[in-house]
């Protein structure tokens, strides 16, 4: 904690601006492992009260990185007791659409998050974590703490999965 | 084929993307300084406590006093008890007149002279001046359970 009255408001003041940058990508980042706003939102809250009272933010050089890795582990940690194995119930996607995504059918989009949803834990999280779009492989595979070929190759099984569930559920009357 | 294929990929790469940019309520950094400001806020006064502190340290203070009084009563009283001076009586010694058996006077009996300490020591006390009175250890006489037998009727 900061010492004097000068130090500490400057130091919220320096917190509070590294909150604003990073607070919806740690949401992101626990979200993709808890599938659900509640416990990612505690996630998120967690991982900076955790950094807080380090004190030592202004120190991190890979903020992303950092930030990922601890929100990551402490996903990990919060569901480790509810069985991350077992099917969580997919959550209401946002209505928030990309303008790419506006033209893809609702129902189709709903059916393929669930479908991610069922995967297993080992290529989820590396599929989802790529997905953000905000960190590169490398990165992801450092969060994961697995080899980058590994990392590679999951989400390659995971979208080869998806990919042969799109088939066989547009050959059942799709379209 | 190839067409085919990448339209999957685009729907997948749509789906992941959605799938993964759900935004967080508004107002999400707001609470995030708000439960970062309530964690490293004190709980409360120092002074809040002190009643605490001292019903405590008083409790401990009694039970301190209390414990080893307790003990004391629980065990046997040891009474110290001033007792008297040795009395020892002495008296003089006395000569009984002889008798001489007369063995030709076989009806009568003659007793032959025995001289005795009659000094009769009499010790009132044994106790001594700051010596503890003895223990005196009471013995509780039980009742002898008796069992009656019991009867056991045949059913019908």
């Amino acid at each position: 904690m900061p010492e004097s009255a000068g130090e500490g408001a400057r130091g919220v003041g320096s917190f509070a601006a590294f909150v604003e940058r990073n607070s919806n990508f740690v949401y992101r980042i626990a979200l993709a492992v808890a599938r659900n706003s509640h416990d990612a939102e505690e996630v998120a809250q967690e991982t900076f009260l955790q950094i807080f009272r380090r004190n030592r933010w202004e120190e991190i050089e890979d903020e992303r990185g950092y930030l990922a890795r601890v929100a990551w582990r402490l996903a990990i940690r919060r569901l480790k007791p509810r069985m991350v194995e077992q099917e969580l119930p997919p959550e209401i996607p946002s209505c928030e659409a990309s303008p790419e995504v506006s033209a893809m059918d609702r129902q189709l989009e709903a059916w393929l998050h669930a479908r991610i949803d069922e995967l297993p834990e080992k290529l989820r999280r590396p599929l989802a974590l790529a997905a953000l779009g905000e960190l590169k492989l490398v990165e992801v595979a450092k969060t994961l703490g697995l080899p980058e070929g590994t990392v590679r190759r999951r989400i390659h099984t995971a979208r080869q999965k998806l990919k042969q569930e799109l088939r066989e559920w547009r050959g059942t009357g799709y379209e | 084929m190839n067409d085919e294929n990448n339209r999957l990929e685009s729907l997948i790469d749509h789906a992941l993307e959605s799938y993964t940019s759900r935004a967080a309520r508004p107002g999400l950094d707001q609470r995030i300084l708000a439960s970062v400001v309530a964690a490293s806020r004190p709980r409360g006064p120092a002074w809040r406590w002190r009643p605490v502190w001292a019903l405590a340290a008083a409790a401990a203070l009694l039970a301190m006093i209390a414990i080893p009084v307790r003990y004391k009563l629980a065990r046997p009283t040891v009474a110290m008890v001033h007792a008297p001076d040795v009395v020892v009586e002495k008296r003089p010694v006395q000569t009984a007149p002889a008798l001489v058996s007369n063995a030709q006077h076989t009806s009568a009996v003659h007793l032959r002279p025995v001289a005795r300490d009659l000094a009769e020591t009499k010790t009132i006390a044994q106790t001594r001046t700051g010596i503890f009175a003895p223990l005196t250890i009471e013995t509780i006489q039980m009742k002898p359970i008796t069992i009656a037998p019991i009867q056991i009727d045949a059913l019908n």
